[in-house]
């Protein structure tokens, strides 16, 4: 039987109430770490449970502990001063990182949240980095004045993480990096980061990358070397689904099948229909279900709804197309390095997948 | 010489204090309060912004554009034949907008940011006069039809209609602008830097919606049109393309866009001309020297004179905490009033190295003989 169109979720899940009041009582300083920390352990511990229940395959913490992603690494990294808040889009703000002086990683960062995570579950747990392209671009630099600097920089940083993630046992390391679109010029700088940070990883390499000009930027993006990119793909309409059929995506795929920016829970119908046309251009054992992106701007409500209709949407695919759910022996994958295809296909088709 | 905003600066507040702004939307989104509360809150921050900018020293205000979910909705809200998608990101920054998709031609039928002008406009005279300075200018922005085309879906329509149309469209809106007072109006048109070498449609369909957004204007005679280009170098756009038009002054990006000095070279000197030279994606102070240089500059590119020139932000300020966009807008204010001054006045306030060539060259300060005294 062939397996495939495991589910999982890109990384963040909403922060419940109490959660989010704690937080703001902590920092008025009217809370100790260590009752923030029970806190976010126990919603960790709520998430974990959630995702089992509905049979996601591949689990996340869901970020109980972290506000922005690039600012949450910033703070644990030295060479960085949290700047004021800006605005991302609508009602949306963060505090913007100021590298001052040289970035350095002095200490391991999401190791303990990961390994407590991975201790309430025997499903696989995914190590969730922010990398370095996206925490450099997402930060203002007082210091460095060399965007290659500054990011080569934390790619170092970074693979520090995500070795010490992988010794402890993660098998699935993902390094979002959502800025990786922004900058067609810059998209082998981006590839040059990742290397340092997949360097030798005993892990399957995932990144993922959202709300940018993907139609600009494939096929560049394949040269990132990863095992697995992730993209946001409902936003879009599966617009980029064409083109794999002109130029096949040499990697596995994290096919985002519900938009993570809209109240509306989508039907398992509508679900379905985005996996089928992946099934178009991609085998079922190359393609990850997942939301478009982060659920945390959604409600608990509404994010556990949106999980609800992938996990049954891909259930019916499976159960229809007789695929199963066993997860493979995953580690780097003859993928991670394969890039751009060499020679172009101008006639790809379906049974013809482009996969390693 | 003057500075003033490219146009947006932000929502937020000063470290420490309260976001009124922010807690306002959530109620209104759980509908706690109204759209008339929620505005008022939003009346709030304009009337704050005004004072902010004119203690800073700007000498041209505008709202800061706080009300606006982005640029392209504030717009493809109040017109006829569009729908909002999915977000995308704008430019190469780190904020989004919701792609606005047309699902017809575009109509406009009445004004749409007239009534916030009108407001920003009162509430910059009431801060003057609580200074008990004389009212200043607020100046009216909003996005051009080429860039606004190119950043939308443009459906069946297709671009070039969808643009063309929308030159129509927003001339009108530009003309009922005039029409309610606004001194200067901006035409944001950040997708002229998009255009390539080689991309000769593109600069016919850009002329083309210009043309057609300005002629709206015919038979007006008082009114100051700007054309701004951020987020990059309009040098391929041409300077045939932007000068050809009748723009009264232009707002260039030169951070950004160095380039775009190369198009100062060729702006005639009747046209004004406003120089983006504090870096709005950065929180680094910016330095005072090269500010006041560039305004000088560009006020001797073909004898000019310094009353046409102006510095600005390098792009909209929102991309900034508050902080630092305050502090970038006083060093601007700053900035244009020491350039305005005469050589030997400047000299006493800057760095004389900075100014004067004898003195670069020697590389050590050679005060003008005739004055005593002087700044440290």
């Amino acid at each position: 039987m062939t397996n495939g169109l495991w589910t999982t979720s890109v990384g963040s899940f909403p922060k419940p109430p109490e959660l989010l009041a704690a937080r703001t009582e902590h920092a008025a300083g009217r809370l100790s770490d260590d009752d923030l920390s029970a806190l976010e352990r126990r919603a960790t511990e709520d998430w974990i449970r959630f995702q089992e229940s509905i049979g996601v395959d591949i689990l996340v913490d869901g970020e109980m502990y972290r506000g922005d992603m690039a600012t949450y690494f910033a703070e644990e990294l030295e060479g960085f001063a949290i700047g004021g808040i800006v605005r991302a889009y609508g009602n949306r703000y963060y505090r913007k990182p100021i590298a001052i002086a040289p970035v350095r990683r002095t200490h391991p960062i999401t190791v303990e949240m990961w390994r407590y995570a991975q201790s309430l579950t025997d499903k696989p747990v995914k190590g969730m980095l922010t990398g370095p392209y996206t925490i450099a671009d997402w930060s203002f630099d007082e210091h460095y004045g060399s965007r290659r600097e500054f990011v080569l920089d934390l790619a170092h940083a970074i693979h520090a993480e995500a070795m010490d993630l992988a010794a402890a046992g993660a098998r699935f390391v993902q390094i979002d990096e959502p800025a990786a679109s922004t900058r067609m010029e810059e998209l082998p700088l981006v590839a040059e980061a990742m290397g340092i940070v997949t360097d030798g990883l005993p892990a399957y390499a995932i990144t993922h990358i959202c709300y940018g000009d993907f139609m600009r930027a494939y096929p560049t993006m394949l040269d990132i070397p990863v095992d697995q990119i992730d993209l946001e793909l409902t936003n879009s309409d599966f617009e980029l689904l064409d083109r794999f059929r002109e130029i096949p995506f040499t990697k596995h795929v994290g096919l985002g099948v519900s938009d993570v920016h809209s109240h509306r829970v989508e039907a398992v119908d509508e679900v379905v229909r985005g996996i089928k046309l992946a099934l178009e251009v991609l085998p079922p054992e190359s393609i990850f279900v997942d939301p478009d992106c982060g659920l945390k701007t959604r409600t608990v409500e509404e994010a556990q709804a949106k999980m609800r209709v992938i996990s049954d949407a891909v259930a019916k695919v499976r159960d229809e197309l007789g695929i199963g759910s066993a997860l493979p022996d995953v580690g780097p994958t003859p993928g991670r390095n394969a890039g751009v295809p060499v020679a172009v296909a101008s006639n790809a088709t379906e049974t013809e997948p482009a996969l390693p | 010489m003057f500075a003033t905003l490219v146009g947006a600066y932000p929502r937020t507040p000063l470290a420490g204090q309260p976001f009124p702004l922010r807690a306002a939307y959530g109620r209104l989104e759980r509908g706690e309060i109204d759209g008339a509360g929620f505005r008022e809150v939003q009346d709030e921050l304009v009337r704050e912004l005004m004072g902010e900018q004119i203690d800073a020293g700007m000498g041209i205000l505008t709202d800061g554009q706080v009300r606006w979910e982005d640029a392209q909705t504030a717009l493809t809200r109040g017109l006829e034949g569009f729908e909002a998608t999915g977000l995308l990101r704008y430019f190469d920054t780190n904020t989004y907008y919701r792609q606005p998709r047309a699902t017809g031609e575009p109509r406009w039928t009445q004004p749409i940011l007239v009534d916030d002008w009108r407001f920003a406009d009162g509430a910059a005279r009431q801060a003057a006069a609580e200074r008990g300075l004389q009212p200043l200018a607020v100046k009216a922005c909003l996005i051009g039809p080429y860039t606004l085309a190119r950043l939308s879906d443009a459906g069946d329509l297709g671009r070039e209609s969808l643009t063309l149309a929308l030159a129509e469209a927003l001339g009108q809106e530009v003309r009922a602008l005039v029409e309610a007072g606004a001194p200067v109006v901006q035409v944001d048109e950040n997708a002229l830097s998009l255009i390539g070498a080689d991309d000769e449609a593109e600069r016919k369909l850009a002329s083309e919606a210009l043309s057609r957004l300005t002629s709206a204007l015919d038979g007006l005679t008082e009114h100051h049109l700007c054309l701004a280009v951020t987020m990059g170098s309009a040098e391929h756009a041409g300077h045939a393309l932007l000068f050809d038009q009748p723009f009264h002054s232009y707002l260039f990006d030169l951070i950004k866009g160095p380039d775009n000095w190369r198009l100062i070279s060729y702006a005639p000197a009747d046209r004004g001309i406003v120089c983006g030279v504090a870096d709005a994606r950065n929180t680094a102070r910016d330095d005072e020297p090269v500010m006041i240089w560039a305004g000088r500059y560009a006020a001797s590119l073909n004898g000019r004179g310094r009353d046409r020139v102006g510095l600005a932000p390098s792009t909209g300020l929102e991309y900034l905490p508050r902080d630092r966009a305050r502090a970038k807008i006083q060093a601007l204010g700053e900035a244009a009033r020491k350039a305005g001054l005469g050589k030997e006045a400047l000299g006493t306030e800057i760095d004389p190295r900075a100014v004067d060539a004898r003195s670069a060259a020697l590389g050590r300060v050679e005060r003008p003989a005739s004055r005593a005294g002087g700044a440290s």
